[in-house]
């Protein structure tokens, strides 16, 4: 009985002490975190320096396009490198143009074209090597001047990003106890999707990009799509482009492609027809639907080759290939559907289809028969995200670099470069 | 992984029991402490469990042990146990300390955030250091068993990795929480 009572007493003690010392502890909790900081610029500066730069390291690849023996490989939202491919097997890369908020382009004859932020600035590229801008034609993408999640300073023009790291305090939770840990990131509503990804193609006669354009050039017409608009741009004037017209057209606009008097366009919910008979009223004449997600296409006489893939951005979580009739451009209609890994964007020579498959690599198939498409070669070892092919010569944007290879043996198809991304 | 914690600490348990049924007198005797926590911390009151095996040989006592411990996140400790018991007798004051590993149990996610566009986000924890120092008291009952009660304070440390996509540049970042969680633990229990 005295054991019990003294045993309760120490009990009764303890429990006192337990609350008295709580102050005496602490929990310590901090977050280390990146973020990337915005240098401005004024405009007058900026434009200043649009101007064949020194060359620089490839760090994030986006968008590609060819002319001639040069390769244009936009360096998302800093500008354009410029490399001499006159000898693929050992390209070089010879300069950059600094064009901040860059991540289109198209060329036509000398002038290329590319969005600077809300702009659009044209640049005689007669000379890749001496790079003149011709013209800036303002607030023709006017959805720039905002970005997903963040305002910038409208008075300034970010000329970069510096990377920063920092170590702050950080609550330590307070969902856990006997009911489990916690969902600490509550900074995560703030960083998702953006468009900032999307990227460029087209074809002209001067030039070629890959499917996932957001620029593209018919005759003496620039087309670029923004988020939700496609907006026509006259270049019958190479070196003094006009706006012409912005073409409402949805929310959730990616990429578009040109075939004869078409353009197709992805969004994130479908594929649109847009007629270019009246090339600056551009008419939609059909479209297909398919479950949200991220879309490039690209398209022949009769048929069109559309990705669907998953992830941030794309809001949906499909990853495959439909191959749809489209020789009745009112009513396109599904043929079938291939299952992918994470494919982004396309590309077809012939009876050859090439589909960058994300961290599947590059995969060759036989597209002679669309409703049998056979896969007859698979490069792995890459991350890819767009391609263009031309007479068995692929050229390929992948996370690590932009690869150049020879297919004209699809069986056997050889590594003939690589310019490394440098992180 | 998460369920052979269960595991370990019901062959600890079961293991102690076999034991102590085989033990001697005069020689390293095996005990087992089987103990219900109260931990009181800054940000909260919260509860955790501990089973410590080992041998005693004299006052001296050493041994492994094992928990779950749910203060804030919740984690699995399992560490060397060493206390030393003073005077004679059934009913004994003694010192602890306790020291090892603390292992990752936390509720970890990875889902969607759907506002304002989708980006799969998760966290993974990674295991952290666990220490326990204090006094107790020990009250021996019928041989061999005793009730225990030891207050002590108590420090446990998680990290957590939360991975995201940026959303202008895409790149996958890593944010790090290093947690370290102090608290005064109170144990009530029943040694074997």
């Amino acid at each position: 009985m005295r054991i019990k009572s003294s045993f309760s007493a120490l009990l009764v003690s303890s429990v006192t002490l337990l609350f008295v010392f709580n102050s005496c502890v602490r929990d310590t909790c901090t977050r280390q975190y990146v973020y990337w900081e915005p240098v401005y610029r004024t405009k007058d500066e900026v434009r200043a320096n649009i101007k064949n730069n020194p060359a620089q390291e490839i760090q994030r690849p986006g968008k590609i396009y060819i002319r001639g023996n040069y390769i244009f490989l936009n360096e998302i939202d800093r500008g354009i490198h410029i490399i001499d491919n006159t000898n693929k097997s050992a390209p070089k890369n010879i300069a950059f143009i600094d064009i901040p908020g860059n991540m289109d382009m198209a060329v036509k004859g000398n002038i290329l074209y590319a969005d600077f932020y809300t702009d659009l600035v044209a640049i005689d590229i007669t000379n890749p090597q001496q790079v003149v801008v011709k013209k800036f034609t303002e607030s023709v993408f006017p959805e720039r001047s905002w970005g997903n999640g963040f305002l910038p300073n409208q008075s300034m023009v970010i000329a970069d990003w510096v990377r920063k790291e920092e170590v702050v305090e950080a609550p330590c939770g307070g969902n856990g106890g006997l009911f489990g840990g916690m969902k600490s990131a509550d900074v995560l509503m703030l960083s998702s999707g953006s468009a900032a990804n999307q990227s460029a193609a087209g074809a002209s006669p001067y030039g070629m990009g890959g499917s996932m354009a957001r620029f593209t050039i018919v005759n003496d017409y620039l087309y670029a799509v923004s988020s939700s608009a496609l907006n026509v741009v006259s270049i019958a004037n190479g070196a003094d482009p006009v706006f012409s017209n912005r073409v409402q057209i949805g929310w959730g606009i990616e990429t578009i492609y040109p075939f004869k008097n078409k353009l197709f366009i992805g969004s994130n919910s479908g594929m649109f027809i847009f007629d270019i008979s009246n090339p600056t009223n551009p008419a939609k004449t059909g479209s297909f639907s398919h479950a949200t997600s991220c879309d490039p296409v690209i398209a022949d006489d009769n048929t069109a080759f559309v990705t669907l893939r998953s992830g941030t951005a794309c809001q949906g979580f499909t990853d495959q290939l439909d191959v749809i009739n489209i020789s009745v451009l009112s009513t396109p209609i599904l043929i079938k559907t291939y299952q992918m890994t994470n494919p982004h964007g396309l590309a077809k020579d012939g009876n050859t289809l090439i589909i960058c498959d994300g961290r599947d690599g590059l995969k060759f198939y036989n597209a002679s028969d669309v409703r049998n498409l056979t896969l007859q070669k698979q490069v792995t070892g890459l991350d890819t995200y767009d391609v263009i092919a031309i007479n068995g010569w692929a050229l390929v944007v992948a996370k690590d670099g932009l690869y150049q290879y020879d297919y004209s043996s699809v069986s056997n198809v050889s590594l003939l470069s690589k310019l490394s991304v440098v992180n | 992984m998460k369920p052979k914690y269960f595991l370990l600490l019901v062959l600890i348990l079961n293991g102690s029991m076999i034991t102590s049924g085989q033990k001697k007198e005069n020689v390293c005797k095996f005990h087992s402490i089987n103990s219900v926590l109260l931990l009181n911390g800054e940000e909260e009151i919260s509860a955790g469990l501990q089973s410590v095996n080992g041998f005693q040989k004299g006052n001296w006592f050493a041994g492994i042990g094992l928990g779950l411990d749910y203060y804030i996140h919740r984690s699995v400790p399992l560490f060397a146990d060493i206390r030393h018991e003073f005077g004679k007798g059934k009913n004994k004051f003694f010192a602890y300390a306790e020291g090892g590993i603390n292992l990752e149990w936390a509720e970890e996610f990875n889902e969607p955030i759907f506002f304002p566009w989708e980006s799969v986000s998760n966290s993974e924890f990674h295991n952290g250091v666990y220490t326990d120092f204090g006094v107790g008291y020990r009250v021996g009952m019928k041989r061999p068993g005793g009730l225990v009660l030891s207050l002590g304070h108590s420090y446990k440390t998680l990290k957590e990795i939360v991975t995201y996509q940026d959303w202008r540049t895409q790149e996958w970042l890593s944010d790090v929480y290093r947690y370290k969680l102090g608290r005064i633990s109170l144990k009530v229990g029943w040694q074997f």
